[in-house]
């Protein structure tokens, strides 16, 4: 390592000073037999590491701590039950009712309530004492959206029956259940009234924020919600979810005026702040084949349908590490 | 096979007070939008190398909540990429997007179809941003193009439904959105629900037939495939009426 | 092929600046002003400082600065009072996208005002930008098909005016009936797209009306 003492700046103070050309010289090494290696030390398609602890916190039904890097969010669900007769406008579901999309409990009746927070100091950019953010905001639209939109959470698992249909199922209750079993098992209680819900409050709170926010907060909630065990209730039957379903984010860099860009998988707040253009891919590979779930893309043109498929391709190794680190 | 009764409509510059403005109408949607700018921005908002672009979107009914903040974080990278921001460092690009009309039966069970239906807007919310941002004179690089499809599975075969209906959404078993720069880039993609990646590839090309028929090369969806209305064209004579009639004396 | 399109009131000044790649501008009415060297424009002073008058030219805009030197005959002793609200006639001397616009009520190589420099009484219309461009016009008649004024003239009106390109201007006249008229008849045949024969008819009626 030959540097000038004199002339040269110090790797921290060239990147407070002009972020984004220090990303691009890494990116882009002035010797070209070195690999491009970004700020981070990583390659650009390396994803950090994610650490799950669950059962963490010891007064909700379930939780889940995530670290991804210093990335890491506390994830907390909380069952609340509703009585049916407290609900505007319920509508009792009819036992074919099931699988038909004309009447979708969870969302129609509020059922799944997502919150999240950017803890004050979680990185300098958030400030004591003012309004939800905007990121925290679109960050809770987003996560609201998946949850419905994946029918991630099994709703018949949220209604609460009389005793005697409730019964059959007390055994289950405090064991974890295979998303394949869960079907059945319900079928006992069809003809019986649905007499409550369980509502469950989902607060994902950010201890420290270092990027890629959504990928982070998904990962919580899927961890936490498999980690969750409602009582079970005297003329209610009650809880389990559980669909594994990994969550990847991959960030877009840009360079501006010349045709190059970078992919960088997993960005940290640096990079985050300083890309145009952001892809998320969200995959289920429980299946035979791959499922896709959601993919969200703006800020730019540079990815088209070829790149997408590769993001696909990234999203699917990323959903076996974290189904690694979540069993 | 479309569920659209009636093409785009748009009303350009009707607004006085505001540098440009926009109505327009479309697939049951009425969305007026001004923009102001450059204007002044804010000492702790301004950007030093380029100017800030501000998205408001305002719902029909209500204040805006989450669902509005997502969406105008998805309009507001997108605009910024076709305005030439760099020609107004430290200034203030204002885009106001008021919804005035929306489907009727967004309310499903006499509650408002939340989040899941942030998407359908957005095609009209991008039609509307950028002729109000043509209509202030804003230079841009692109205009954009943008439209909604849902995949449902009838009778074992799968259909796409192009501008679809809450109704039909809420039956659909995924939802996309796309939004195309007049180059024919895909600048935009927000999908829900679930498909494989076969799947999207099909329903982005009939997104690509929709937006930009003359770019897509030789795309044939063949007889059936749903037609909806030439956005691109339609904006292109949105335009050149406009310009018309500002220039009647010459 | 990336095409560029820039829809703008204001044309590039010469057609040199048109030779940019890829690279189109579209004339059109509307949209905000954006100060360019030369214009002619008209400005309200906002507040005065030390050495410079700030004036602003649109709503919203950061101000211009007018230095208090730059009028004709102006010295350290003898400079214009110029208070918050009134209105200066000048030409833009400065125009680039990083600083605030300057302007001047002098013209730098004659030292002469030309025309320009506070502007008292009368009253100020706002006017589309394609408006403004029309009337400042050399044969604003011929070229740009704006005859109100000229119409106006000749049926013995006696009033003086000046045009803004940043879509103001301003109608002087010992008449204040007259003073509306004028303005009236702009604004109309802005707003309503009037032919020169309807611009005709409209300031026959105006000056019936007035009499």
């Amino acid at each position: 390592m030959a540097t000038s003492k004199s002339m040269t700046l110090s790797s921290t103070t060239f990147a407070k000073l002009s972020p984004h050309p220090y990303l691009l010289a890494n990116l882009q090494p002035a010797d070209p037999s070195t690999t491009p290696t970004r700020t981070n030390g990583r390659q650009p398609s390396q994803t950090r590491t994610p650490y799950i602890n669950t059962s963490s916190l010891s007064h909700a039904h379930g939780s889940a701590v995530v670290r991804n890097g210093d990335t890491t969010v506390i994830c907390g669900v909380r069952g609340e039950t509703i009585l049916t007769s407290a609900i505007p406008n319920y509508r009792a579901p009819s036992p074919s009712d099931d699988s038909s999309s004309s009447l979708d409990e969870a969302r129609d009746y509020d059922l799944l309530v997502p919150n999240i927070e950017l803890a004050t100091g979680c990185a300098p950019n958030f400030l004591p004492g003012v309004p939800p953010t905007t990121l925290a905001q679109t960050l809770s639209t987003r996560v609201y959206s998946l949850l419905h939109s994946s029918k991630l959470v099994d709703v018949s698992r949220l209604r609460i029956y009389p005793e005697e249909a409730g019964k059959e199922n007390k055994e289950e209750d405090d064991e974890k259940m295979d998303e394949a079993e869960e079907i059945d098992e319900y079928a006992v209680a069809e003809d019986k009234a649905v007499k409550a819900y369980w509502v469950l409050y989902i607060d994902v709170l950010f201890i420290s924020f270092d990027g890629n926010p959504f990928d982070t907060a998904w990962t919580a909630i899927l961890a936490a919600l498999r980690d969750t065990k409602l009582p079970f209730a005297y003329w209610d039957a009650d809880r389990e979810m559980v669909l594994c379903k990994p969550v990847f984010t991959a960030k877009e860099k840009q360079k501006k005026g010349s045709g190059s860009y970078w992919i960088l998988v997993d960005p940290d707040r640096l990079e985050e702040g300083l890309c145009d253009e952001t892809v998320t891919v969200v995959v289920d590979k429980l299946g035979r084949s791959t499922k896709i779930l959601g993919i969200s893309k703006h800020g730019g043109t540079v990815v088209g349908p070829e790149l997408t498929k590769k993001m696909v391709a990234t999203a699917e190794s990323r959903w076996e590490q974290i189904h690694a680190a979540i069993e | 096979m479309t569920t659209t009764t009636s093409g785009p409509e748009a009303l350009l510059s009707h607004l006085h007070s505001a540098d440009g403005s926009a109505t327009f109408s479309y697939a049951g949607y009425t969305i007026i939008g001004a923009v102001n700018g450059p204007i002044e921005a804010q000492r702790r908002d301004e950007i030093p190398e380029e100017a800030v672009v501000d998205v408001v979107v305002r719902p029909a009914a209500g204040v805006g909540g989450t669902r509005e903040r997502h969406l105008e974080a998805l309009l507001q990278s997108t605009l910024r990429q076709i305005i030439l921001v760099t020609n107004f460092p430290r200034a203030l690009i204002q885009i106001t997007l008021q919804v005035t009309v929306a489907p009727e039966n967004e309310y499903v069970n006499t509650k408002v179809v939340q989040a899941n239906t942030n998407l359908p807007m957005l095609p009209a919310l991008i039609q509307t941003a950028v002729l109000a941002l043509m209509s202030a004179a804003i230079p841009l690089t692109a205009t954009l193009t943008s439209v909604v499809i849902a995949a449902t599975t009838e009778d074992g075969s799968n259909r796409d439904i192009i501008n679809p209906t809450a109704r039909e959404i809420e039956k659909s078993r995924s939802l996309h959105v796309f939004a195309f720069t007049s180059h024919g880039d895909l600048i935009l993609t927000q999908s829900e629900g679930e498909f494989t990646m076969k799947e999207w590839e099909d329903i982005l090309a009939s997104a690509q037939q929709q937006c930009c028929p003359n770019t897509s090369g030789d795309v044939n969806m063949g007889d059936d495939a749903a037609t909806g209305a030439d956005l691109g064209t339609f904006t292109r004579s949105v335009m050149e009426a406009k310009i018309a009639s500002d220039l009647y004396w010459k | 092929m990336f095409l560029r399109v820039i829809c703008s009131p204001q044309l590039p000044a010469s057609s040199s600046q048109i030779g940019r790649k890829n690279l189109i501008w579209v004339e059109s009415n509307g949209g905000r002003y954006i100060p360019a060297v030369g214009d002619l424009v008209i400005g309200t002073v906002h507040h005065s400082a030390a050495d410079f008058f700030y004036v602003t030219l649109s709503d919203y805009t950061s101000n211009a600065t007018l230095p208090q030197l730059a009028f004709e005959m102006a010295s350290k002793k003898n400079r214009p009072q110029l208070h918050s609200g009134d209105l200066v006639y000048a030409r833009v001397s400065l125009a680039n996208r990083h600083m605030d616009p300057e302007l001047e009520c002098v013209s730098p190589s004659t030292g002469k005002a030309e025309g320009l420099g506070p502007l008292s009484e009368g009253m100020l219309y706002s006017i589309s930008l394609g408006m403004a461009r029309r009337l400042l016009m050399r044969k604003s008649a011929e070229e740009g098909k704006v005859v109100v004024l000229d119409e106006l003239g000749s049926a013995g009106l006696a009033f003086e005016t000046a045009v803004g390109r940043n879509g103001k201007m301003w109608v002087n006249s010992k008449d204040m009936k007259t003073v509306l008229v004028v303005g009236r008849a702009v604004t109309e045949t802005d707003e309503k797209s009037l032919a020169v024969e309807q611009q005709k008819k409209l300031v026959r009626k105006l000056v019936k009306e007035m009499a």
